[in-house]
Parts: C-alpha cells; structure tokens; sequence
C-alpha cells in the first residue's frame, strides 16, 4: 500500500473520499494549515505516518509568504527521511482582483511559480503537479467555491476535488511505473476518415483543411507518443494490399508503416489478433490500450480481453484530439522523464521480433553463440539512477523479490557504503539493448544479501542472468566478501525465476532462502 | 430512483456509515460523522448530486434528514415550476 500525506493552507478533507478510490493509497491529512509543522516537527503526525509520497496543495492568497519557506520545509523534512517525493501543486492566483490591469500580482504569481520549478529541476524528488492546467482545462468558477470557503476554510468545488483526485491518480500512474506500453489502432475512422476498402487509398479524409485535418492532427498525436517510448501497432479488419497502398501512395499520411511494431490486418476476430500481439512481444495484454471508432468491435475486445484498456471512442469526431490527450495519454501513457531507451524502444522491439525469427533457425548454443553477447556490469551514477528505478518499477518476470524504488532511493543506496549497486546493459549483433538488468546488494560485514536482482525479459533465454551474477559474486570477493545470502520471493509472475540461485549453485535454505560461499 | 432512497446514499457514501444507520428521524446529534466539517462534505455532495444550490445562511439549519429531503424537494419543484 503506498502511504500517501495531504498537507494545505486550506482545508482539503474533501478529497478524503475521492482518493479512497484509489485503492493502492493509504492516506494521511494534516490538520487545517499544520503544514510547516507537520513538516517541520520531528514527532508530527506526519513523521510517525511516515509517508511515501507528499501531497502539498498551497492557496497563493494564503500563502503569504517567501517560496524559500516552503523549500526549506521540504529540504529539512527530506533530510531526516529519505526517499519521500513531494508532489507539489504550482500556484494560481484568484481572478478576482482591485488590481484589475496593474499585473502585480500575476507577477508575483510567476515569480513563485519559477521558483518552484526551478527547485524541482535541482531535485528528483520534487514532482510539480500543474494544477494551473487543470484551472485552464476547467476553469476557476468551477473548481472554487467561496461558499464553503467561508463556511469552512475548503477552497474547492465538489467538481475541483474530484478533478484534484483524478489528477493524482493519473500521477501516481506515471509515479509507480502503472503507465501502458502499447498503443493498439484501428484505421478506418480511426485513423482516417471513411473505410479504405470501399473508397479507395485516393478517397479517404486526411487532410490539411476540414474534417481530414482532425485526423491529421491526431496521426501527429500518436506520433508523438510513440517518440516518448510507447509502442504502435494496427488491428484492422482490411486486405493487407488496400492498406499498404494509402501507407505508400496517400501523401497526407502523417504515420508510416514503420512506425508500427506489429501490423494485424485481416479478417480475423480482433481479440485473437491482439493476443497474438501480446504473445510476439512478451508483453502483457494489460499493458495494452486499443483504440477503436467501431462500438461493436470495442465491447466484443473488453469482453474477451478484461485487462486491456479500451477507451471510449468519442461521438463527436472534432473532439478527437482534445479526448485522446486528457482521456488516453494522462492516464495511460504519463511521463516524467525521457531515458534513450524510451526514445528508442520501437526499434528495441523489432530487433526483438527479428531475433525471434532467427531463433527459430538455428539452434540453441549455437543461437547464443552467434549473437555474440557483450555485458557491460558498472556501478550506476546519477546517468543511470532513474533508469535502474525504472527496472524496479517495470520488471515482473525475472524478478527475485520485486521490490520498487523511486531514483531517489536506488540515489541514497547508491551513495551509502551499506549497498552495492550492479546494473547490466546488453548489445549483441542486433544492436544495443541499454541497461537491462540491476542488482541491489546489502553488505554487512563479510556478508552480502541480494536484496534484488531483475533482468528485462528481453534477453532471457541467453543465460545472461548467470553471467550477470556470476560477475557480481567476483565483484564481491574482491570486496572481501566471504558469503553470499539472498532470497526469493514469490509474486504470480515471477515463478521462473524460483531455481535460479539453486541452479547457480547456491545451497538451498528453508523459506526460499539460499546461500554461497565465495572465498 | 427514489428521492429518499438517493439521499441515504448520499448519506452513506458521505459518512462511511450503512445505511440501516440513517432514517427520516436522523438529525445530526445522532451521528458522530455528522459534525460540522460533515455537515460541509454533506452538502456539497447534495449540490453536486441534486443539481440544487443552498444559501450560505440555510446551511447551518439543516440539521435533519427530514429537513434536508424536504427542502430539496422544495427547491426542485420550484425548477419544475419555472
């Protein structure tokens, strides 16, 4: 359960109930503006609630001071608890000002506001939540309400704080590696206007004027997301020929075949084609999300498919683009930062899909022979930090004890002589793969623990997990390292790893716990 | 739906109490959930699910559900009305 605290200037129990839907979150509200306290004091509420993550929602008229006292807050409680995130909201300041034109106070509002992202540029557990977005979005005559302002000291609407809440758990998606991998796509009305089939490569909509305009605009959406790391693929009920043409021949395409990993195109039942995809890219089919204009073909997908993620098409084709960004991308597909392995992950995949047509050419030893693997093994620096979070936070398969860290953490371990951190990055003949792998390695003495050790389930099946520890336990001998514990702990899709340390050779212990000597 | 029956639910949900606990004799000396930061999250969930709007000053006398339900009737009668 992730131990969630609320800290205000105003008084936030409202949102108590939206964010008791997100049934991951424990919660935590300071009392009415008990803020600096909570953060400050060492036997507050909050310490003794010892939170994961920190909510911070200030109201700029209330907050009449420096940004410099909110910072030294965060920075002092930060200090005594590591590996906290503050989700900060960013300031707006009412509408309704004497003012009027003088622009002051949308001046002092700026100042703050640059002040605060700065401080979270610096910082990695700083995550700036922009609340002004949704203010823009929605508009502050429905997110304030003055009533129970003066009633109560509440700022928000009902409406404000079911969209707060909404918000945060778009967040915490993004936050705790919940995001989507694949990006499913019809073509006809999907991706452009009228079906291909019937009129022809010449005829469909797509254009720069007019309803073909809104798909457009919407190919250069998707495009987008797929240079964030999310991977394409189409499910279409078409003749593969009809298709290709438009991807050849129709000049206003915006997306090109290539920017697809998989194209499913026949006349076959979707749900099949879409197993099939997950199947081809050892991929869950809940880190999947379909899109499709046709009703009809999304119910028969979520009825056959309960973990995929089919989202409600809009009625209104104009409103495409405005849906596909605040209905599919925050929730689905949050980002907080870019890794090259993001930037280049639909070419990761189809060096994936290539192996595996190799693979079944040859075989075995001689396969693992031929791809001539290079393991790099290093110890992460702040390069690396957020990317070996990532592996925690992603991998389920090859995962002995799927524990979760936050950069912030995989920071402080990094940085303390009690851990030894190993990450693993891979290249073979197909190209780079980046860094697959992490060990997290608690030392004591002359013993070392394995508290985690994962690898990308991409490059199982290559023995590279024993070649990985076995540099690791030569890593720790030079150390001075004398044994070697370590532990497995089972989870539904991590069973393949359940032998792993006895088929190294490690002695089995009760209760899944093995040993090794190294000297 | 049943307006009362609605606004048990509304009551339920708020409070995080059963339903066998509100009644049309419930006033707010009965339920300890029901205290005047209750009484807020009460009525803007009522607002927000009613489509009604209350006065600043009418807020504080609706102590009961009896008088709740009574007024909102009142309030959309009047929207049928006009």
């Amino acid at each position: 359960m992730t131990k969630l605290a609320v800290l205000s200037n105003t008084n936030m129990d409202p949102l108590r109930n939206h964010l008791l839907k997100i049934d991951f979150l424990d919660l935590y509200f300071a009392g009415y503006n008990q803020w600096q306290s909570d953060l400050l004091n060492i036997e507050s509420g909050l310490s003794s609630f010892c939170p994961d993550y920190i909510f911070i929602h200030l109201n700029a008229e209330e907050f009449q001071s420096d940004i410099y006292d909110l910072i030294n807050c965060i920075e002092s409680y930060s200090k005594r608890n590591k590996g906290v995130i503050f989700i900060v909201s960013n300031f707006s300041y009412t509408p309704y000002s004497v003012q009027t034109y003088i622009n002051k106070e949308y001046q002092h509002e700026s100042k703050l506001n640059g002040s605060l992202y700065t401080f979270a540029e610096k910082n990695d557990n700083i995550f700036v939540l922009n609340f002004n977005r949704l203010i823009s979005l929605h508009g502050y005559i429905t997110l304030f309400d003055e009533k129970f302002w003066y009633l109560g000291r509440i700022i928000h609407s009902s409406k404000g704080f079911a969209v707060l809440a909404d918000e945060l758990k778009n967040v915490f998606n993004c936050l705790l590696g919940k995001t989507k991998k694949v990006l499913i796509l019809d073509l006809d009305n999907t991706l452009w206007g009228g079906v291909v089939g019937e009129v022809g490569w010449q005829n469909i909509q797509l254009s720069q004027e007019g309803i073909g305009r809104i798909y457009l605009d919407f190919q250069r959406k998707i495009k987008q997301l797929q240079q964030t790391g999310v991977l394409l693929a189409i499910c279409s009920k078409n003749n593969e020929n009809d298709v290709k043409e438009v991807f050849e021949n129709n000049k206003n395409m915006h997306l090109a075949w290539e920017d697809f990993t998989l194209h499913e195109i026949n006349w076959n039942n979707k749900f099949e084609n879409i197993t099939k995809m997950a199947a081809s890219l050892s991929l869950g089919l809940d880190s999947m999300v379909f899109l499709d204009d046709n009703t009809f073909e999304r119910e028969l997908v979520t009825q056959s498919i309960p973990e995929i993620i089919v989202a409600d098409f809009p009625k209104d084709i104009s409103t495409l683009n405005r849906w596909f960004i605040t209905d599919v991308v925050y929730p689905y597909f949050g980002k907080r930062k870019l890794t090259n392995e993001d930037i280049n992950k639909t070419d990761q995949y189809k060096r994936i899909i290539n192996r595996e047509e190799i693979k079944k050419q040859l075989d075995y030893n001689e396969f693992i022979k031929e791809l001539n693997i290079k393991l790099n093994i290093f110890e992460p620096t702040s390069d690396s930090y957020f990317r070996i979070a990532q592996l925690t936070q992603k991998t389920n398969q090859f995962n002995l004890t799927v524990k979760r860290y936050s950069d912030s953490e995989i920071k402080a371990m990094s940085e303390s002589p009690n851990y030894k951190i190993f990450g693993c990055s891979y290249e073979d003949k197909f190209g780079k793969e980046g860094i697959i792998g992490c060990a997290i390695i608690k030392i004591c003495n002359n013993t070392a623990f394995i508290d985690s050790f994962l690898l990308s389930c991409r490059v199982l099946g290559r023995r590279v997990e024993f070649t990985f520890l076995e540099n690791i336990l030569k890593e720790l001998k030079e150390l001075k390292i004398e044994t070697v514990d370590a532990s497995y702990i089972q989870t539904s899709r991590n069973i393949i790893t359940k032998d792993f340390y006895s088929k190294y050779g490690f002695s089995v212990l009760e209760d899944n716990r093995f040993t090794i000597k190294v000297r | 739906m049943e307006l009362e029956q609605e606004l048990k639910n509304v009551f339920s949900q708020t409070f995080n109490i059963s339903q066998e606990k509100i009644s049309l004799k419930t006033r707010q000396v009965d339920l300890a959930e029901w205290d005047s930061l209750g009484q807020l999250r009460l009525i803007m969930e009522i607002e927000t699910v009613f489509n009604v709007s209350f006065l600043i000053d009418e807020i504080a006398t609706l102590d009961s559900f009896e008088k709740i339900l009574y007024n909102i009737q009142t309030k959309q009668k009047v929207e049928t009305n006009n």
